[in-house]
Parts: structure tokens; sequence; C-alpha cells
């Protein structure tokens, strides 16, 4: 059990490790004309809802089974699903705005719902009483966090503008 | 616990296919790119690149409309939401929701526009794009369509997509007759013409539209059988009646539609001979307008009275009538070029000259010339010169010009770039004519055009060939500089500065005339004089600038602030040189 909890801990840090860096790699927006580079402020919101999302998760899933460091697996875990978003969007840039963020966020609750629920279940705990997470529990997490995550956008992004006008 | 499993992975396998699904569905496909994707082609090319907008267009058709309909009224049906409002002026401000792992280098304007988040607007541009393409094959949408015009934000869109569908939308036209928006009754008017075939359908469908509660649309079916000219026995007895119209405008666009059928109005005449005393203005105008041209003979008693008593319209009554009876309306034209009032002398005088000259004619453009008025007297001018060259096409001024390798001076002159910089060859050919050059080259100087020494564009080119030659002779010219000063003396700004610049050649022979420069009653002169002794004696001549020095600094006082600022400039350019030369 050990020996197993070793390998699993080391694995999942490779994991982590290769998302982080292949993340890094992939420098999320190296359009240079007429795109615009990602700048602080707006990382900075964006990176604040995500947090607001993850906060909302391990609130929801306190009772339940989780692997030492569940915030930075919820990190590392947007770092594959948040690209993957955007990724996404792009795809959909046919179809009307509104549209393809309702299909992207609902596509983006069940893919990290479920990711969460395989996290909760696999990732050894350090607590092994509490019981796992159902996948109900965890898309309901994935949903509430998501939706908290797509609702303070907005506004933090209206606090952003009135903090820095042009 | 693996019944859980199951369930997690067949919902994650549903995702997935569901994702493909949206991505690559059901959309209409040509050569591996979606309907979409070629409407947007079709969209964005410019008219000029045929190949491309023809290839969209092609694919279009191939995808045929039984497969395009369905997206294309999607499209066309597209509307905006607050939430797709909202995400679309963030991305374009923030411009940070793509992810792309791919080059930057290749990353291009058109990438941009294909990635952007698009407005129900676009979508519907796209819809428009399709209708154009498909033309009459659309037919089976017009249904549709229809039903879009009832909607405010999609009213545009539908009148437009209708307007490509053509012949099949006709019922929808007629339809369009009826609607409670007089906008759309005024266009289904004008389309309709675009597809009716007979003449008396057309005029047959839209003639209620005489009795139309919108004037607007009054006014415009007025118009639209106004230009049937075709069937004058149906249109005229309708205008006629329209001529009785309440309102003034409508009333006026009556008779200005009658004067479309000439002769075979003349059934109206007495009616518009009526309105021409009793009418509104607008319509009184026009009547008169439309009676000159339908029976220019027998109104013309009532267009000398109403120029006997000012009536207003009469200019627009007479430019009709200068082009239905020339003749008669030349004595009233020359009368009225002699008004003391201006609006009327210029009215007049545009119509005067639409004549050709003739000694009559002439003689009044004679008279114009003098006009006091500067717009009449210089276009009399300007036809006058041009009539005097067609008379003399053979008097050269420069024919004793002096040759060189059998080529004319006046050709050597031509050979120059864009910038004015002769070539070798003629600056060769200038400097072995030397002096025998120069009096043809100071002829050309002061050209003027005959008979009025009219200033214009061939003149100033002319007169640019002189300075020029001058210029090109270097030390050549200094046999012409007495002539040249003599022309700094002239009351003419341009011919001072052209004599000056043309001594600029000569080095340091230059420095009287340009001092005599700095002292003209011209501001331009004095910036010139001063930048020439600047730029061409004192940079060039380090010896002569203990003289030139006091005389440039004496116009640093100068009461033209141009000048002041040349002067400045320019000492301390020559200081700069001074400097770096002692260094």
């Amino acid at each position: 059990m050990n020996q197993h909890s070793k390998f699993a801990g080391g694995r999942c840090f490779s994991i982590l490790a290769a998302v982080i860096l292949s993340s890094i790699r992939a420098r999320a927006n190296p359009i240079e004309f007429p795109e615009k580079s990602i700048t602080p402020k707006i990382s900075f919101v964006i990176g604040f809802a995500i947090l607001l999302e993850l906060i909302c998760i391990c609130w929801i899933l306190r009772r339940s089974r989780r692997p030492r460091f569940f915030i930075l697996w919820l990190v590392g875990l947007h770092l594959i699903t948040y690209p993957a978003f955007l990724g996404l969007l792009w795809e959909l840039v046919e179809i009307r705005p509104a549209f393809a963020v309702a299909l992207g966020e609902g596509v983006a609750v069940v893919i990290e719902g479920s990711l969460i629920y395989l996290i909760c279940r696999f990732v050894p705990s350090i607590k092994p009483k509490p019981p796992a997470p159902s996948i109900a529990k965890c898309w309901l997490a994935s949903l509430i966090g998501n939706a908290c995550s797509a609702a303070a956008f907005p506004l933090l992004l209206a606090i952003f503008e009135r903090l820095s006008p042009g | 616990m693996k019944r859980q499993h199951a369930f997690l992975f067949l919902v994650l396998m549903a995702v997935t296919f569901g994702i493909i699904w949206a991505l690559s569905g059901r959309a209409p496909r040509y050569h591996g790119r979606t309907l979409t994707s070629w409407l947007r082609q079709c969209s964005d090319s410019p008219l000029n690149e045929t190949h491309r907008l023809q290839e969209a267009q092609n694919a279009i058709r191939t995808i045929g409309a039984k497969e395009a309909l369905p997206k294309l009224l999607n499209l066309v049906e597209a509307t905006d939401d607050p939430v797709s409002l909202w995400l679309i002026a963030k991305t374009d401000k923030y411009r940070t929701r793509f992810l792309r792992w791919k080059s930057s280098e290749r990353y291009s304007y058109d990438d941009w526009q294909r990635s952007r988040w698009h407005s129900a607007e676009d979508f519907q541009q796209l819809g428009i794009a399709g209708f154009e393409v498909l033309g009459t094959n659309a037919g089976t949408a017009v249904g549709e369509l229809e039903k879009l015009l009832q909607k405010t934000d999609h009213t545009f869109t539908a009148k437009r997509c209708l307007v490509f569908v053509g012949k099949p939308a006709e019922l929808v036209f007629v339809r369009a007759l009826t609607n409670q928006n007089p906008g759309i009754r005024q266009w289904g008017m004008d389309e309709l013409a675009a597809v009716t075939d007979d003449v008396e359908v057309y005029i047959t469908r839209i003639k209620d539209r005489l009795n139309d509660s919108s004037e607007a649309v009054r006014a415009d079916a007025v118009d639209d059988i106004g230009i049937q000219t075709t069937a004058p026995e149906l249109a005229v007895p309708l205008l006629v009646s329209a001529l009785q119209d309440g309102s003034d405008s409508v009333s006026a666009h009556a008779a200005s539609s009658l004067a479309n059928f000439g002769a075979n109005a003349l059934g109206a005449c007495l009616t518009l001979s009526n309105l021409v005393e009793s009418g509104g203005s607008n319509t009184a105008c026009a009547a008169l307008k439309a009676l000159v041209v339908i029976a220019p003979n027998e109104s013309f008693s009532i267009l000398t009275n109403c120029i006997g008593r000012e009536k207003p319209g009469i200019n627009e009554a007479l430019k009709s009538l200068r082009e239905v009876a020339p003749e008669r309306a030349l004595p009233i034209i020359l009368d009225r070029c002699q008004s003391r009032d201006l609006q009327t002398r210029r009215a007049a005088f545009r119509l005067l000259c639409r004549y050709p000259i003739t000694p009559p004619i002439e003689s009044a453009l004679q008279t114009a010339a003098a006009d006091s008025d500067f717009t009449i007297g210089r276009r009399a001018k300007q036809i006058l010169t041009e009539h005097y060259q067609k008379m003399h096409p053979s008097d050269s001024p420069f024919a004793d010009e002096p040759s060189f390798a059998g080529k004319r001076l006046g050709d050597w002159l031509k050979l120059h770039d864009a910038e004015g910089q002769l070539s070798q060859a003629a600056t060769n050919a200038i400097h072995h004519l030397g002096a025998n050059a120069i009096p043809a080259l100071l002829q050309r100087l002061t050209y003027s055009q005959p008979p009025f020494g009219l200033r214009t564009r061939e003149v100033n080119l002319v007169r640019m060939d002189g300075v020029r030659g001058l210029i090109a002779l270097g030390n050549g010219a200094v046999p012409a500089i007495p002539a040249l000063q003599a022309l700094m003396d002239s009351t003419n700004q341009d011919t001072v500065v052209f004599a000056m610049v043309c001594t600029l050649g000569t080095g340091t022979n230059a420095i009287p005339t340009l001092i005599k420069g700095l002292t003209n009653q011209f501001a331009e002169v004095r910036s010139q004089a001063v930048h020439g002794l600047a730029e061409s004696i004192a940079l060039r001549f380090p010896e002569r600038r203990q003289e030139i020095m006091p005389l440039l600094a004496n116009l640093v006082r100068d009461p033209d602030p141009e000048v002041r600022g040349s002067v400045k400039g320019d000492l301390q350019e020559i200081d700069a040189a001074s400097a770096s030369g002692q260094k």
C-alpha cells in the first residue's frame, strides 16, 4: 500500500509537472498581430475567476475524500481544461457567441466534473476515511464552480475596467 | 461501482461525440469546406479578385439551393442577444480569446477576420451573399423571407435577399404593396418593376398606390408610373389625376413625370398651365418646366410671362427649353446674361456655355469675360481660350527656338523625370545650345496663354520648362541675369519667384538677384531669397558667408512669420555648417 502510494504520488507529480511545463511552452497566446498578448491585468481577472471556481469546488467537496493539495490538482486540471475550452471556442467561431460559450461551458462542466471524480477516487488521500464523492456530486461541484466563475468574470472585468480606464 | 464507471464512460463518450457533431456536424460542404466558409470567401472577396469570387460562387452553386437554403435562412434570421453582444465587445477590446499553437508570422488579418466572433449582422451578410449567388434558385425560400419582412430587425436583410431571388418573389412584392409599413410598400413598387414583364400589368398593380395614405408612397408611385414611357395611354391619365393630389410634393412629382412623355402628354397642358398659376410653389415650377418640354412653342408665351413676373422655377424651365428648342431659348438666355441679379446671370451663363460657339455666343462670352463676377469671368475666359486654341492650332509661340541633334529645345526640355530633373542627354543638349537657348527660355518664363493671358496648368508647365532650362545652363545663364533682374520688378509673385530661381544655377552670380529678392513686396519671394542665399550660396561658398549673414540677420525681424521662421532655420543650418567646418 505504501509502495503503491509512493508510486502514485510520483506519477501524479510527473503529470502535474508535464502539464505545467507544456502549458508554458504552449504560450497560450502567441499571436502578435492583430491579437493583443494577454496583459497581466486581464490574466489576473481570468486567474481570479478560475480561483473562485476552485474554491467553490473545494468547499462543496470538503466532506468528501480528496487528495493532498487538492487545490493544486484542480489548478493542474485547469491548465488542461481552460486552454481546451478556449480551443473549443475557436472551433465554434462560426456560431452565435452566446451559444458557443454556453456549449463550451457545458462541455467544461462535464469534463472537469469527470476528471475531479477520477482525481478524488484514484489519487491517494491523506484521510481515507471520508467516502469518495459520487460522479453526480463532482458534476454538481463543477457546475456550481463554473457558474460562479462565469458570473464573477463580467463583474471582475467591470471592476478592472473601472480601476484602469483606457 | 463498476456501473458508475460505465456510466461515466458513457457520459464522456457522449460529450466527445457531441463535440465532434457540433464541430463537423451537418453543415453542407464542398471540397472539405463548409458552406459558411465559402459564403465568407464570397462576402469578403473584393470584386477585383474575380478568381477568388468565382471559386466561392461556384462552390455555393455546387452545394445547391436544396442543401444551402436551410443554412442561409438560419443566417439571415440571426439575431443579436445581450450576451453575444457583450462577448463581441469584450473580445474585440481585449482580443484575448484565442489559443493557437502556430507561428505568429503566419497569422494574418484574414485569419483574424475568420476567427473573431460574429454579430448577427455579419451572419445576415453571409446569408445575403448566399442568396445573391443562388438567385432565382432560392425561390423556395420566399415564404420564410416574407415572414422576415415583418420583423423590424430583419426587414433590410429580407428585402435584399428577396431582390436577389427576383422573379420567384414576384407575389411577395405584390403583397408588399399593401404592407402596413410605408417603406415596404415603396420597396415593393420599385422591385415589382424589375420582375413584372408587362407594363400594363405593372401599372395596374401599382396604380392604387396613387391613393396611398403616405405621401412618400404616392410620390414614389407617381415616379414609377412616370417612367413607363412606353405606355402613355395608361400612364398619362393617371399622372394627370395625380396633379390634383393634395400634396404639393406629389403634384410636383406628377408634373415632372409628365415631362417624360413629351408630346404624348399634350392633353395635360391645360391642367399644367393652370397649375403654373395656381399650384403650390414646387408644383408651379415643375408644371412650367413640363409645359416647356411638352409643348415648347405653345408654352413660350407662358414662359415669357413668368419671366416678366420673375416667378420661381424660370431657370429650370429655361434649361429644359434649351434642350428641346435651343434657338427659342437663346434670346432669353442672352437677355438674362445681362441681368443685374448675380444668380440669374450665373444660371443663364451656365446655359450659354452649352451652346456651340457662334459669333453671337462668342460676343456674349466676350462680355461675360469682363463680368464683375469672378466665376463667370474666369469660365468665359477659359472657354474663349480653348476656342482660340482650336482656331489657331499651328500658332506656336516658340517657333524660332534653336535645335540640337535634330531635336528642338522644347523637345529636350520635356526630357525630365517626375521630380523635374532633366536627363543627362537633355542637360548636355542645353549646354551645347548655350546662349542661343536663352531667348527661347526667357520667352517660356514669361509665357501666357492668348488671348487673356490665363494662368493655366499648361502655362505653368511651359514656365517650369524655362526655369529648368536656365538652371541647367549653369554659368551659361549669366547673360540672362539682366533680363531676369528686370523680371524681379514684376507685380506677379510667380514671375518674380521663377526669375529669381532661374539664377541659382549661376553660382555666386546669383547673389545680386537674390539680395534684391530679400526686399521684395511678396513674403514668398523674400522667403525663397533667404533660402536661396543660405542653401545655394552660403553653404556652397563659405567665403561669401561674411557678406550674406548680416543680410539674412536683417530679416529676423521680417513682418511675415514664415519669413522669420525660414531665416532662423537657415541661419542655424549655416551655423552648424560653420561649426563642423571649423572642427
